[in-house]
């Protein structure tokens, strides 16, 4: 029996010195350091827009929580060229889901070329940050119009722009013969056109156009006294943030998205005898 | 001469292998052995002085070295021949206990044979050409105390650590302390430095920085796709049905592939062939019984085990809580010598697991969860090795099949399933200390699997056959060179793979030298790869498939030195150096929405560390101290991740050069094991501590809205989809890990019958390891808590 009382001892004196050890810390901190001053922000300043919004949230601390109080924040942006600083203004909207959330809204108009920052900042200083720049205008070239009576085209180029065009709108401003009054024809494009040598290109379908401005000015498909005032594109141009809004790089403490637009409209003057091809009167400046 | 069986009488060679032993408990025996081998020097070398050296022709001495009782064949009984000039020549039986020592001048020599838990035998032998000599040497087993006692001293001094390589026993087995009566081989290896695993359930096991599905376990020969049971401390397979196991933690010769990490091949004992013997145990966790038949008397063997567990059942009464854990194996091997020179063995393996590896939360919100698995493994080994020709030729035919589901959802249910038919011819030529071992193998695999989600079935086979050469030799004594390549074709596709290989010894004093150094090198790749979701340690399912032909195989370079000192008799010293460079690493990443599954990418990496291993062995105490540092990184580069891994599984959408270190690099670990014996009374003692391992924090979790077009205001009012915001990628710590386990036996003797009686506690001072935490939930999973066992083992002998 004495082995058995060695062993025991020898036992006991490892669980004592072994329990010790409880006193380990054994805790585990799932948040990271810095996880309050991670917003989710989703949005996008408009050139053309007098009022821009973006709706801002903190983070969850589990799935199934409510989104906890951002109350004690501010939103505000920064044009980083000037310094110029707007503050924006929160509402409470119900989204589709009937829960509440945070539309941030400010009534301004940013400016091609210029950078601007957005920042959501606590109370404490502490901020989320996301950056764009608002695309510029792209310069335009018309080529000469083409086709037969049937499909007749106009190749339009958009030198150094490398990205389709979010969206593509051609504007036709038409008046008729006898009356004062400009009708502007929007016939919307959508993404169209590929990446060419020179940039991106797209085609104005001219006849096919023509015909859809008589229709919806009301007139017969022969009419040949609509007059062309002018003929343009309005264009939008999305920031880079756009390409990749899965994975933006842009955001700082920030999750969701966050760009720019810049809305340009472009004209050029349609060939003379590209006009009687479509069937209207050259009513264009210096036409 | 003919053959020379001889079988020394017990009284005059009760030879202990371990001589400190023999001296200090019996030394009137020791010196009745220095007495005998005193005389047989000078007998032998009387005779040897006496012979003409003018024979220029060299005999082959070879043997087999047998069980006396049982008749089974000792694998890796170490064979030593002296001659009268001091000089010495050795080598270890190999595979149904054959060796052969060719190339030797007639005369006389001393031949001396010893093997672990048995008498060593010794006998003066005279050979003349032209004839070679063969015996048949009968090895007597000792008696249990002895036994014991030999289990602390016993190694393969040699080999037991070489450059990644240990070598396990079946005493070494009994030291780890379990909830159970029985031992465990996958206990033992989480104690081994450098072997690290993510929890007691699940039966992960990452080696040297690799990964589960970068483990080629093989029992019997045959390819083990899951050996691990759900309660992570316990095989696929009993301990007791073990011979011994070769543990190559990397850098393993050319005989293995297919896998990059590291090599665990286990070879199973045969049936007694000589009486019934029977083994029963009763435990919390496992209860078995396992059997050995002499079907036909010193012949024929049957041995079989059956093993199921009982603590789902026992554990909501006896510990107050669930341990949602079902699983159990059976093994058969049968075993029969064919002729003096060949024989064949079957081997079958049966396993199966259930549970929620999720299971133990506050919340329940896991609750769904059910992992299954079940191994069958089939294999045919036919072994010859002529009589008159140093040379041993194996053929086997093995099939293997693992299937296994995951329930993640009411509606997510997993499934996948991988066969293989594989047959191999291996040939060795044994010329002492010169070995040259050729082998070939044709495999056939299956695979299916169905990721859930309406996801359909991906179906698809793929074979290959190949080849491997490795050689041995020895240098003036003192350096042993092992060069090697295996080459391996495909028909899926993948170009033929080429792995040169190269292990090496330095003994500076030879055989007996305190220092021995050592180095492995080597290239490996993996065809057949496994994908499952490292970052959730609770879904360990598995989809197992054929690497696709568009994306470069999985590929491993090792580098492994070491230095193993033995100061003293008793106390034994190994450090480690190693790296692993990983290519083309499949590799879950995050996938942002809850509950989406995981794509993968693929990575590089690095796995380095320093593994430090100091054993004292004396005969009533054993301590183990084994200490690793390691570090695993991996790199994902941009535009890694654009080809396809398998049909259904997403790859990863791209995203920044990522470098972070994956959820199972864990920096330091230490492991401690202590024995104490006496008499029948045996106390053991283990330890482990790992520092935390890597964990990906979160920030929280937010509403993500599809991707909108400027012309669409839907943002301002849409609900959008649930998305989880991490922090750093592994840039977090869980908390260490840290256990004490206690086991106390007791045996009692009855004649032929002994009764084992176990007390045991797991995690003896109730630590909350973690094992997992639901970021989703909140909810956090601990290992397994405080358990208390009794295990009762009665076994007729």
């Amino acid at each position: 029996m004495k082995s058995l009382r060695d062993i025991s001892t020898i036992g006991c004196v490892v669980l004592l010195a072994s329990a010790g050890l409880l006193g380990c810390d054994n805790t585990i901190d799932p948040f990271s350091e810095g996880a309050d001053r991670v917003f989710a922000i989703h949005g996008f300043l408009d050139s053309v827009s007098d009022s821009q919004f973006v709706r801002v949230s903190a983070l969850r601390p589990s799935v199934l929580a409510d989104a906890p109080s951002i109350e004690d924040i501010s939103v505000i942006s920064v044009d980083v060229g000037t310094g110029e600083v707007v503050l924006w203004s929160d509402s409470l909207v119900q989204l589709d889901d009937g829960s509440d959330g945070h539309l941030f809204h400010s009534a301004w108009r940013p400016v091609p070329g210029h950078t601007y920052r957005l920042e959501v900042r606590r109370g404490d200083g502490e901020a989320a940050t996301a950056t764009t720049v608002v695309p510029v205008a792209p310069e335009l070239t018309a080529g000469p119009a083409h086709g037969d009576s049937l499909v007749f085209l106009q190749d339009i180029v958009f030198p150094g722009l490398t990205d389709a065009p979010q969206d593509l709108v051609m504007k036709y401003d038409i008046g008729i013969s006898g009356n004062p009054v400009v009708n502007e024809i929007e016939i919307p494009y959508g993404r169209t056109g590929n990446l060419g040598p020179d940039g991106w290109k797209f085609e104005v379908y001219l006849k096919r156009d023509q015909g859809i401005i008589l229709q919806k000015l009301g007139l017969p498909f022969d009419y040949k006294f609509a007059e062309l005032r002018s003929i343009g594109v309005r264009v939008t141009i999305p920031s880079e943030e756009w390409k990749q809004q899965d994975t933006p790089v842009n955001l700082e403490n920030a999750h969701g998205f966050f760009g720019s637009i810049g809305r340009f409209t472009l004209y050029w003057k349609l060939d003379h005898d590209a006009v009687g091809m479509i069937g209207m009167v050259d009513m264009q400046p210096g036409g | 001469m003919g053959p020379h069986i001889a079988l020394w009488e017990r009284s005059s060679v009760r030879v202990k292998y371990f001589r400190s032993i023999s001296r200090t408990t019996d030394s009137a025996r020791s010196d009745c052995v220095l007495r005998t081998r005193i005389i047989i020097v000078i007998f032998a070398l009387f005779t040897v002085l006496s012979t003409e050296e003018a024979h220029a022709q060299r005999v082959t001495i070879r043997g087999r070295v047998l069980d006396a009782d049982t008749g089974a064949r000792l694998l890796g009984a170490t064979v030593i021949l002296r001659s009268p000039d001091a000089t010495q020549s050795g080598t270890a039986t190999g595979p149904e206990g054959r060796f052969a020592i060719p190339g030797m001048l007639p005369g006389s020599y001393i031949l001396e044979i010893s093997y672990v838990g048995y008498y060593a035998w010794m006998d003066t032998i005279r050979v003349a050409p032209p004839n070679d000599w063969f015996g048949e040497i009968a090895l007597e087993a000792t008696d249990q105390e002895l036994d014991e006692l030999i289990v602390e001293s016993s190694r393969n001094e040699d080999t037991r650590f070489v450059a990644g390589l240990e070598t396990i026993q079946p005493s070494d087995l009994q030291r780890i302390p379990m909830p159970d009566v029985s031992y465990d081989l996958a206990g033992y290896l989480l104690t081994l430095p450098g072997f690290v695993s993510t929890g007691d359930r699940g039966g992960q096991l990452f080696v040297r920085g690799g990964t589960p599905t970068q483990n080629l376990v093989l029992l019997d020969g045959m390819v083990i796709y899951q050996p691990f049971h759900i309660v992570g401390f316990y095989s696929a397979f009993p301990a007791d049905i073990i011979a011994y196991a070769d543990v190559y933690a990397g850098g393993f010769s050319a005989k293995y592939g297919g896998r990059i990490s590291s090599v665990i091949d286990i070879v199973t004992k045969n049936g007694d062939k000589q009486r019934v013997r029977g083994v029963g145990t009763v435990a919390p966790f496992l209860s078995g019984v396992r059997v050995e038949v002499p079907i036909s008397k010193g012949k024929v063997s049957l041995l079989l085990s059956v093993r199921e567990s009982i603590i789902e059942r026992v554990a909501p009464e006896v510990l107050g809580r669930s341990l949602p854990f079902h699983f159990g194996d059976q093994f058969a091997k049968l075993h029969a010598f064919v002729s003096p020179t060949s024989s064949i063995a079957v081997t079958a393996l049966r396993s199966f697991d259930e549970g929620n590896i999720a299971a133990g939360g506050a919340t329940g919100n896991d609750d769904t969860r059910r992992s299954t698995w079940k191994n069958e493994a089939y294999g045919f080994r036919y072994t010859y090795m002529p009589a008159d020709y140093p040379a041993l030729v194996e053929l086997m035919v093995h099939y293997t099949r693992l299937k296994s589901t995951y329930r993640f959802t009411q509606d997510d249910s997993r499934k996948s399933e991988v066969s293989g038919m594989s047959m191999r011819m291996n040939y060795s030529y044994l010329l002492g200390e010169t070995q040259v071992h050729f082998g070939m193998f044709g495999i056939l695999n299956r695979f299916n699997y169905a990721l859930g989600l309406s996801q359909g079935l991906e179906r698809s086979a793929t074979s290959s056959g190949g080849v491997y050469i490795t050689a041995r030799y020895l240098f003036a004594g003192v350096f042993r060179l092992e060069p090697g390549f295996r080459v391996e074709s495909f028909s899926h596709g993948i170009n033929t793979l080429f792995g040169p290989r190269v292990r090496g010894v330095i003994l500076p004093s030879g055989p007996r030298s305190k220092h021995q150094f050592s180095f492995a090198w080597g290239r490996y790749h993996q065809q057949i790869i496994g994908l499952n979701n490292e970052q959730d340690v609770s879904d360990v399912f598995t989809i197992w498939a054929a690497s696709p032909k568009s994306t470069p195989v999985p590929t491993a370079t090792h580098l492994i030195t070491g230095w193993r000192g033995r100061f003293f008799p008793w106390l034994e010293m190994n450090v480690e150096v190693y790296r692993k460079d990983l290519d083309n690493i499949a590799f879950p990443v995050f996938a942002q929405a809850v509950n989406r599954l995981a794509e993968f990418a693929r990575v590089e990496g690095e796995a380095k560390g320093v593994d430090f291993k100091m054993e004292i062995n004396r005969p009533s105490f054993f301590a183990s101290l084994g200490y690793s540092l390691a570090s695993v990184e991996y790199f994902r580069k941009s535009g890694h991740n654009v080809s396809p891994l398998l049909p259904g599984v997403a790859a990863s959408a791209g995203g920044p050069e990522q470098k972070f270190h994956p959820p199972h690099d864990r920096r330091h670990q230490l492991n401690a094991v202590v024995q104490f014996v006496r008499d029948r009374d045996r106390l053991s003692v283990r330890w482990q501590f790992g520092s935390g391992l890597p964990f990906t924090q979160v920030n929280g979790y937010y509403e993500h809205l599809p991707e909108f077009e400027s012309s669409d205001e839907s943002y301002r009012s849409a609900a959008g989809e649930t998305f989880v915001s991490r922090s750093t990628l592994y840039g977090g710590e869980l908390p260490s890990y840290h256990r004490l386990d206690v086991s106390y036996e007791r045996e009692f003797s009855f004649d032929r019958t002994s009764i084992t009686l176990q007390l045991g506690v797991i995690n003896a001072y109730d630590r909350n390891n973690i094992f997992a935490y639901n970021i989703f939930s909140g909810d956090r999973v601990d290992q397994l808590p405080l358990i208390p066992s009794v295990g009762l083992k009665v076994e007729l002998r």
